[in-house]
């Protein structure tokens, strides 16, 4: 077994299951996942990532992996530690583990449809957990909404559109709507379906900044 | 001997015994804990009769347990052949890590005829000993009910 569960199980994934909750609350500051096991060399997602696999899953948890992340025995590994089940039918997915490329639909008939829950049960629906090649502050695109005094810049990347593209639709099918993790390495950042996305070129930014 | 057969007579043998067996074979190798050892529960099934259908008959304590060597020989070969798991009833996680560290070494092909001719086959008779002695006892105080017939 070349991946490693938590240490100390109950007090590593409180702590970052905390962490997870302020990132949730204010969408678009981040936070540094520390002092967890390493992913094997091999695998194609980050420490951040895994150490959210192992807080937020369990038994009930049914988890979709796309294929580009399909790697090292990431499936067996993530069942082993957590008894979370597979599933794959993105619809049927509690959290899935997707790139932007996924959300594209790169490589695949169509991208995946994941569920959105109902208007009665908005619960029931995904959440993303991405992998990001690139996670900053100061980019392209502006957050703002619940938890945001003003604006909030990200930077996710050159093929971040996809990803950015598909939350912002969230706001047309409130309450339903995906709820989305964003990972890279050892940082984390999250990005609820009540936020506001809009692309924001560097110019109009600071023509938005000075009133 | 089958796996499952051999983590019947370690999950049976109280810990002591096993314990004790254990170091007399002298099989120490480096290892480590990937999962566990944790307490959980587990739902006990039956059916009644062996045939009916199955009823959940309740909920016991379950103790587990992976571990994995870490010398060099388990290190060069395949992951799956140096990982051990162990499962004991109740609450006893050194019970659950004797376990599996048996059942890891109890894979490797130079440990594995020590390990069935020197700790489970005895462990076994041991068992197979102890269930016939109870047997016996609880024999001998076997009560036959019958009815007089009653004379004319």
């Amino acid at each position: 077994m070349r991946w490693n569960a938590f240490d100390t199980p109950v007090h590593d994934s409180q702590r970052v299951y905390r962490q997870l909750l302020a990132a949730m609350a204010e969408p678009g500051t981040f936070a540094e996942v520390e002092g967890v096991p390493l992913p094997p060399p091999e695998a194609a997602i980050g420490v951040a990532c895994w150490a959210t696999l192992l807080s937020l899953c369990d038994l009930d948890t049914r988890v979709w992996v796309a294929p580009e992340l399909d790697a090292a025995g990431i499936n067996e590994a993530l069942t082993f530690h957590t008894g979370a089940r597979h599933t794959q039918c993105p619809d049927e997915a509690d959290f899935a583990l997707v790139t932007p490329a996924t959300l594209a639909g790169q490589g695949m008939a169509e991208p995946p449809a994941f569920q959105e829950g109902s208007d009665s049960y908005p619960d029931r629906s995904t959440t993303l957990v991405v992998v990001l090649d690139r996670l900053a502050s100061a980019g392209s695109w502006t957050l703002s909404g619940p938890g945001i005094p003003g604006h909030r810049q990200l930077n996710v990347g050159p093929g971040g559109e996809a990803l950015m593209t598909r939350l912002a639709a969230n706001r047309t099918r409130f309450p339903r709507g995906l709820d989305a993790i964003l990972t890279c390495g050892t940082r984390l950042a999250a990005v609820p379906r009540s936020t506001r996305i809009t692309r924001c070129a560097s110019e109009e930014v600071d023509a938005c900044m000075s009133p | 001997m089958t796996s499952a057969r051999r983590q019947r007579i370690l999950a049976l043998t109280p810990r002591e015994r096993l314990t004790e067996h254990w170091a007399r074979l002298g099989i120490t190798p480096d290892y480590r804990c990937v999962r566990g050892p944790e307490v959980g529960m587990a739902m006990v099934r039956g059916r009644m009769g062996g045939t009916g259908n199955a009823f959940n008959l309740g909920e016991m304590t379950l103790t587990r347990a992976s571990v994995q060597l870490t010398d060099d020989d388990s290190a060069a070969g395949d992951a799956k052949l140096s990982l051990g798991h162990g499962w004991v009833k109740g609450r006893d996680p050194r019970h659950a890590e004797l376990i599996a560290l048996v059942d890891a070494c109890a894979k490797r092909r130079d440990w594995q005829a020590a390990i069935e001719e020197g700790l489970v086959a005895p462990l076994e008779q041991a068992l197979d000993a102890e269930r016939d002695e109870n047997a016996r006892s609880a024999a001998a105080t076997r009560v036959d009910f019958f009815t007089m017939v009653r004379g004319e």
